[in-house]
């Protein structure tokens, strides 16, 4: 049979046909030139969920509101062991790749693997390309495990491909103040940021707000009590964090008058050796709670249980219930709090302090 | 014109490309989107000119119509292998062109379910292939193919843009028109007219 003339057909039952193509295929069919990729891009679709991870087998996942059993993952990995790969052209270059399914349950999950390569070329203009043709942008993006000059140049390229990201994740041992700085600066984030890295200069001191509404920082002590009161988080969990008492009394002094009125949760947790955190939890408790009014908390069904940390990916956290004491702002709101100690068995003379500060409102 | 052959079915003519007319029954009419919003309403006084397709494409669309009166409404598209064995049949016994000028009209009349089938079978050719086999079931335009086309493009702009510029150089020269000879007076209004016309395409 003869080839069919396909893009001869009136636009309407092209783009019919496009929609009745699966994912990896819609992918390739955009590949072919630059009118199928328009075309593909004039399809009504589904808005899918796109996740970005760059690490050494870097992936972009695709997932689409209406099959939400389905994941389309395009994998880059740093080897292929698959030796039955056919070729695969992008912007003229041939890759090889294969694909392969895999059932988790109910769940299934499609793969589209192709190389790595050292800067994330491939992978760059695969996301580039996708997120054109659904005309949707990223929403989640991961760096995992990447050195200073290709996380700043990761986080230099997201920048221009769009103004914001949903949910950023990074991880990276040693992070160095101006990497740290380059993505403060470039990504603007609109539901969730976690960091977890050390940043290498211990005197980096970071005093700007952070207008994120959920952060999770494992090493903060480069945040200052200044950025924290500036910046209008609904979830902060700071671990390893440099705040004093007095710290923490002045920002429930601050959230009593009225400042940060989206908190939800806030937890604290400072990690120190020997005498450098305070022995008398009941001292600890005297300069937290200085001036300010507390009562004991009773428990009440109405106080949620459970926290949300990213509205994008369903994650939560369960708050503390017992020995909590309670401060009331003036419009009835209440904030909840809850402090503790914990030896560390593993390194003598280590201890954890836990805060947690629990907003809400019995009548909502 | 609808031809009465009974109270419960009317019949409407239809014309070709050819000028040949056919008879097809309102209830395989109203399938067509097209015939709904154009005719139906007012009716149609004379035959019905779809004078773009030819009678043999025609006949092909307005069999699938029939066939499927009494079917239930469209409520989306249907897998190719849930078809019944007489759809598979009117798929199979046609040769690509036939295939394309169905789809064609078929996209005209706003025929909702024998376009998507239509679409469907297509999408079919596709399934499972990547990038280098897609190529080898597809006509993909050449390099030379859109130069050419470019090419056309171009001389069309270029030569229109030289009518405009003549016509606009005759009208600044002629500027009372009461003292032209009559000859000149017409190819004057001749000039302005095309001169119309072509900002008028131009918006």
């Amino acid at each position: 049979m003869s080839r069919f003339p396909l893009l001869r057909l009136p636009t309407l039952p092209l783009l019919n046909c496009i929609q009745y193509l699966k994912v990896f295929e819609i992918i390739d069919f955009s590949l072919l030139s630059k009118r199928t990729k328009a075309l593909v891009s004039l399809v009504n679709w589904n808005q899918p969920d796109i996740h970005l991870n760059f690490s050494e087998d870097s992936k972009l996942c695709l997932k689409f509101p209406n099959d939400p059993g389905l994941e389309w993952i395009l994998d880059f990995e740093s080897e292929l062991y698959d030796e039955l790969y056919t070729t695969r052209a992008i912007d003229g270059n041939q890759f090889p790749s294969y694909i392969d399914s895999v059932l988790h349950g109910p769940k299934a999950f499609h793969h589209l693997v192709f190389p790595n390569d050292e800067h994330f070329e491939t992978m760059r203009k695969m996301a580039e390309h996708v997120s054109a043709i659904f005309r949707t942008p990223i929403a989640s993006f991961e760096i995992n495990q990447q050195s200073d000059p290709s996380t700043m140049s990761i986080v230099k390229w997201l920048s221009t491909l769009q103004p914001s990201v949903v949910d950023l994740d990074v991880t990276i041992d040693d992070i160095t103040a101006p990497t740290l700085l380059c993505i403060l600066d470039n990504i603007k984030v609109t539901d969730h940021f976690s960091l977890d890295s050390k940043v290498i200069s211990s005197e980096f001191e970071y005093h700007k707000a952070i207008d994120i509404p959920s952060v999770i920082l494992s090493h903060s002590q480069w945040i200052t009590l200044k950025s924290i009161l500036n910046s209008s988080y609904r979830v902060l969990v700071l671990e390893e964090s440099n705040s004093t008492f007095w710290d923490i009394n002045s920002f429930l002094m601050h959230w009593l008058n009225g400042s940060n009125p989206q908190l939800e949760y806030i937890s604290i947790r400072r990690s120190m050796k020997g005498k450098a955190i305070e022995e008398d939890i009941e001292e600890a408790f005297q300069i937290i709670t200085k001036d300010l009014e507390v009562r004991e908390h009773e428990e009440n069904e109405k106080r949620p249980m459970r926290i949300s940390i990213s509205l994008h990916r369903p994650s939560s956290y369960s708050p503390p219930n017992d020995w909590c004491y309670d401060i009331v702002r003036n419009d009835g709101t209440i904030g909840t709090f809850h402090q503790t100690y914990f030896h560390r068995s593993d390194v003598p003379d280590f201890k954890f302090h836990y805060f947690y500060f629990h907003v809400w409102n019995k009548n909502i | 014109m609808t031809s009465p052959a009974s109270s419960s079915e009317v019949k409407y003519l239809i014309e070709s490309s050819e000028g040949n007319t056919f008879d097809v029954s309102g209830a395989a009419l109203r399938q067509s989107n097209t015939f709904n919003a154009m005719f139906l309403n007012i009716g149609a006084d004379g035959p019905i000119p779809f004078t773009d397709y030819n009678e043999a494409t025609l006949k092909k669309v307005f069999e699938y119509c029939e066939h499927s009166v009494n079917e239930e409404n469209y409520s989306g598209p249907k897998h190719q292998d849930d078809l019944s064995k007489w759809d598979l049949n009117f798929f199979n016994e046609m040769d690509q062109k036939m295939f394309i000028d169905v789809i064609n009209a078929s996209n005209f009349l706003d025929i909702e379910r024998l376009t998507s089938y239509c679409c469907e079978r297509i999408a079919r050719m596709l399934r499972g292939k990547n990038t280098q086999e897609m190529i080898k079931v597809i006509t993909l335009p050449t390099a030379e193919e859109l130069e050419a086309k470019q090419k056309v493009e171009e001389k069309k702009a270029a030569a229109a843009k030289k009518v405009a510029e003549k016509a606009a150089e005759t009208a600044e020269k002629t500027e009372t028109l009461e003292e032209l000879p009559v000859q000149q007076l017409v190819q004057t209004t001749r000039n302005k007219l095309t001169r119309k016309y072509l900002s008028f395409s131009n918006e």
